[in-house]
């Protein structure tokens, strides 16, 4: 049971970054962005730090996110993700989709009447 | 240990051209430093916070994850910076030379807008594909070496 909500997790990271971002309306690094997920899902949404960043750099390449360097080098640099046109688009995609799950599955475990 | 030390671990599973491990270990520094900044603010010793920060991390995990998330990318572009540029060098020669290698004057290869589309195009493309635009600027530079050449050399068989 464990690692099959594990599993659900992974799928969603995608949509949750672009969420907290698109409502966040700033650019975040990546410690920013577990820090905010965690605190948003109360601690549902936890996983090893350091995952966040293969996902972060995987979004970039897909063209759903863009990144820039923050600070002049020799101090800390941060690099912070904002969303793109394309990952907004996705985000409203998927939010849609989210949707029409829950409502499904609502009406089918019965958590929902249906509408007459 | 110290942030080097977990930054090594990190490294040990990367085989990346240099600029990008480097860019990637340095995000990764700027978040345990933090990490541990947050860790230390309840009272743990420099030690103890960092290695709860690198445990909260996952060195082993992200440092496989990082480099299966980068390495495909770096050679499928090395290719394409490459093969366009000799691509687009063969279509501008067939463009300003006849088939037999006889040339075409400059200043009629000049009003040939077909020149005008390679050229762009030798530029363009690499600039809209690679993040990085010196990797662009260097595949038109040996598009345009590759160009002088067969102009200066028209017969040039292959």
């Amino acid at each position: 049971m464990a690692s099959k909500i594990d599993q659900m997790r992974k799928g969603t990271t995608t949509v949750v970054i672009l969420k907290l971002l698109m409502d966040v309306g700033e650019p975040l690094h990546g410690y920013e962005i577990i820090r905010r997920l965690e605190a948003r899902s109360q601690g549902y949404f936890r996983f090893k730090e350091g995952l966040i960043y293969p996902r972060l750099h995987r979004m970039e390449q897909e063209g759903l996110l863009e990144s820039r360097w923050l600070g002049e080098p020799g101090t800390r640099r941060r690099r912070v993700y904002a969303t793109t046109e394309k990952g907004r688009h996705q985000l409203e995609a998927e939010l849609q989709q989210w949707e029409a799950v829950r409502q499904g599955m609502s009406l089918l475990l019965g958590l929902e009447k249906a509408r007459s | 240990m110290t942030v080097d030390d977990v930054l090594a671990r990190i490294h040990a599973h990367l085989d990346l051209d240099a600029e990008r491990e480097h860019e990637l270990l340095e995000e990764i520094r700027a978040h345990l430093e933090e990490a541990v900044e947050v860790v230390r603010a309840r009272g743990l010793d420099e030690e103890a916070a960092l290695a709860e920060a690198a445990a909260r991390f996952g060195v082993e995990e992200v440092g496989r994850e990082l480099q299966a998330a980068h390495v495909g990318w770096g050679t499928a572009d090395g290719v394409i910076a490459a093969a366009l540029p000799v691509l687009c060098a063969l279509v501008l020669r067939w463009l300003v030379f006849a088939p037999d290698g006889t040339a075409v004057g400059w200043r009629e290869v000049l009003v040939r807008p077909a020149f005008w589309v390679v050229s762009l195009a030798a530029l363009l493309l690499p600039l809209l594909k690679f993040p990085r635009w010196r990797y662009a600027l260097a595949s038109w530079a040996f598009f345009w070496a590759l160009s002088v050449v067969f102009f200066a050399w028209p017969a040039l068989r292959w």
